[in-house]
């Protein structure tokens, strides 16, 4: 399980690394086109096609894995909290075994999905352009899966007793998952 | 059971499972899946799992979360923001409670360039916080004004919820944005009222400070320059139709990285930090979003959705009594449920409503984050109470930070009550700006 977890936690890392490329590459893109926009007269064209259907798409579900093994997707303690400890510990492992098996049908139909958007070759057309988006069809079976597996080995961990989390230590800087609500 | 049996017996189900804290995100799409297939069979419920998730994502308008979200987490980070409580203090210094009511007004400062009020509500506490209880202030009231200041980060525009609501109820995010100036603002004065009145009722808990200089608050001024530009390059294009929200966010994230660069306070960790805490929150933001979608479906295709909304309409003849209904079970919800996923577990069964009566949609999107905002300082969860304790340690109990904030929460339904009998107010700035 240590094995599985030195396969893991690199996976995870790449997804990170590719969340942020995309985070900033998507701020630069769309600051650029308003600036050549205003001043000359010239957007990049396809700006919305490309925001909405790469960066968006890929950063939202390649983040998934990394929300994952940090615990910071959202969820509810307030009745937990009041049980004894072994049985909180029960409940989080069935959670992260549900999330399992929810993410691995999210995964299998998304691949199929995907696999046919290549097929048929799905573009957007945007304005006289046609932007193929076909291929980030395929950041939802790759990211879901990912998920799965974070989740399925979390699970383990946590039924385990051991630690169940992985990822840069915040620091004591307010981390992700409080800084977001509201 | 019939279908609409399926559908109520789906939502029970669902309370259940977020109940046992399993995340909301999958146990909306786990409940909505299995329910489709319950109801209609694999092949609908194999169909609407692959195109939700993409459909929901791929978005220009929901686009605009994660560049609003970095660009609050870049100024947070490369401490934009302290300039906007320093110059506040200074010109509050003369005021009973001066320095509770300059952590106000750099809350409300700070929610012009932040989307979440648990972010300014963090970044407010650990600056005002030392500086009151260095002044021998109350510590009941120096974070219950910090906790209940930060909820304004969600009503001044940027917000997220706003940018939730108007991508699923279909409203105009600038409008809303718009609307939610005039909350917020009014939100604003109304704690300064609260500090106020409790100051003058019991002088000790704030004790008179120094008078400052006029030439002292000219120079308290110029360190607000950072959010200032931030911010006019945002509102300014936003609201005069040159940007899109999204354009607004991305060249807000832009700019604010280029000030902290200009100021030295944004280095590469700290940039690091906020995109991963930007993409992180994203995450977490869509799972529930793709979840919340299907489960819209669910229970349209049930029947569920239509019973639940008309059985509420018939309960009354008259809408203000329909409304107070909506306004208590949102306070009860807000007591156990973070805002985002109330607002999304919530709004499939709440819109037909708003529609069937002919309210208008965007100034029951700003009653709803009010509502909303309350729940994050009531007990027994208060996401804001929890961070402003993590930021301030040992100064105040988990305990005592609520009891300061119960003052304000009474001035919060108040406030609320306005919004809510005169939706003129909130639909003034939207229909000027139109």
């Amino acid at each position: 399980m240590k094995f599985f977890q030195r396969v893991l936690e690199p996976l995870v890392s790449a997804m990170g690394l590719i969340g942020i490329i995309c985070v900033t590459l998507m701020m630069l893109h769309i600051t650029f086109d308003v600036v050549l926009r205003f001043v000359f007269n010239s957007p990049i064209r396809g700006t919305i096609t490309i925001v909405s259907h790469y960066y968006m798409v890929i950063l939202g579900f390649c983040s998934l894995a990394v929300a994952e093994s940090r615990d910071a997707h959202v969820s509810v303690e307030v009745f937990t909290e009041l049980m004894p400890r072994n049985v909180q510990n029960g409940l989080a492992a069935m959670a992260g075994f549900l999330a399992a098996i929810v993410f691995g049908f999210v995964t299998v139909r998304t691949w199929l999905e995907a696999i046919h958007k290549m097929e048929i070759g799905a573009a957007i057309q945007q304005g006289s352009l046609t932007i193929p988006v076909w291929p980030s069809y395929f950041a939802l079976p790759v990211g879901c899966g990912l998920m799965a597996v974070t989740a399925l080995w979390r699970s383990w961990a946590i039924s385990k007793g051991s630690k169940s989390t992985f990822g840069p230590e915040l620091n004591g800087e307010i981390s992700a998952e409080e800084l977001y609500h509201g | 059971m019939d279908d609409i049996g399926i559908g109520l017996g789906g939502l029970a189900l669902l309370f259940v499972l977020i109940g046992l804290r399993v995340p909301i995100g999958v146990a909306l799409i786990g409940v909505s899946f299995a329910g489709l297939y319950v109801l209609l069979g694999w092949r609908v419920a194999w169909g609407a799992l692959a195109v939700m998730p993409y459909q929901f994502s791929a978005n220009w308008v929901l686009s605009s979360v994660p560049m609003f979200l970095l660009l609050g987490f870049i100024c947070y980070h490369a401490e934009l923001t302290q300039g906007m409580f320093r110059a506040a203090r200074v010109w509050t210094s003369a005021l009973p409670g001066g320095l509770a009511i300059a952590a106000v007004f750099g809350s409300a400062g700070f929610a012009a360039v932040c989307g979440s009020s648990v972010a300014c509500a963090a970044a407010m506490g650990r600056i005002a916080v030392p500086e009151m209880m260095r002044a021998r202030y109350n510590a009941e009231l120096a974070t219950g004004t910090v906790a209940v200041a930060g909820t304004i980060g969600a009503l001044i525009p940027p917000s997220i919820i706003l940018i939730l609501y108007g991508v699923i109820a279909q409203v105009s995010v600038p409008q809303l944005f718009l609307g939610g100036i005039t909350a917020g603002i009014i939100s604003a004065i109304g704690y300064c009222v609260v500090i106020l009145v409790r100051v003058k009722l019991n002088p000790a808990l704030a004790p008179v400070g120094v008078r400052s200089s006029w030439p002292e608050r000219i120079g308290a001024l110029k360190d607000t320059w950072p959010i200032l530009v931030v911010m006019i390059g945002i509102f300014g294009g936003l609201f005069s139709g040159a940007f899109t929200p999204t354009e607004a966010g991305a060249i807000g994230a832009f700019l604010s990285c280029l000030v902290g660069l200009a100021r030295r306070t944004l280095n590469w960790r700290r940039f690091r930090l906020a995109v991963e805490e930007t993409m992180i929150t994203t995450a977490a933001l869509i799972v529930i979003g793709v979840g919340a979608t299907l489960l819209t479906r669910f229970l349209t295709l049930s029947g569920a959705g239509d019973y639940l909304s008309d059985s509420i309409i018939g309960l009354s003849a008259n809408p203000a009594m329909i409304l107070l209904g909506i306004i208590l079970i949102y306070l009860i919800l807000g007591m156990f449920l973070e805002p985002i996923g109330a607002m999304l577990l919530t709004m499939p069964i709440v819109l037909p409503i708003v529609q069937d009566l002919d309210w208008s949609l965007l100034w029951f999107g700003i009653v709803l984050t009010k509502l909303l905002e309350i729940g994050m300082v009531t007990p027994p969860i208060g996401m804001n109470i929890f961070v402003i304790k993590g930021v301030v340690g040992n100064i105040a109990t988990t305990t005592q930070i609520f009891r300061g904030v119960m003052w304000f929460i009474l001035m919060d339904l108040i406030v609320l009550g306005v919004l809510a009998i005169w939706p003129e107010i909130t639909l003034f700035l939207p229909a000027v700006m139109k």
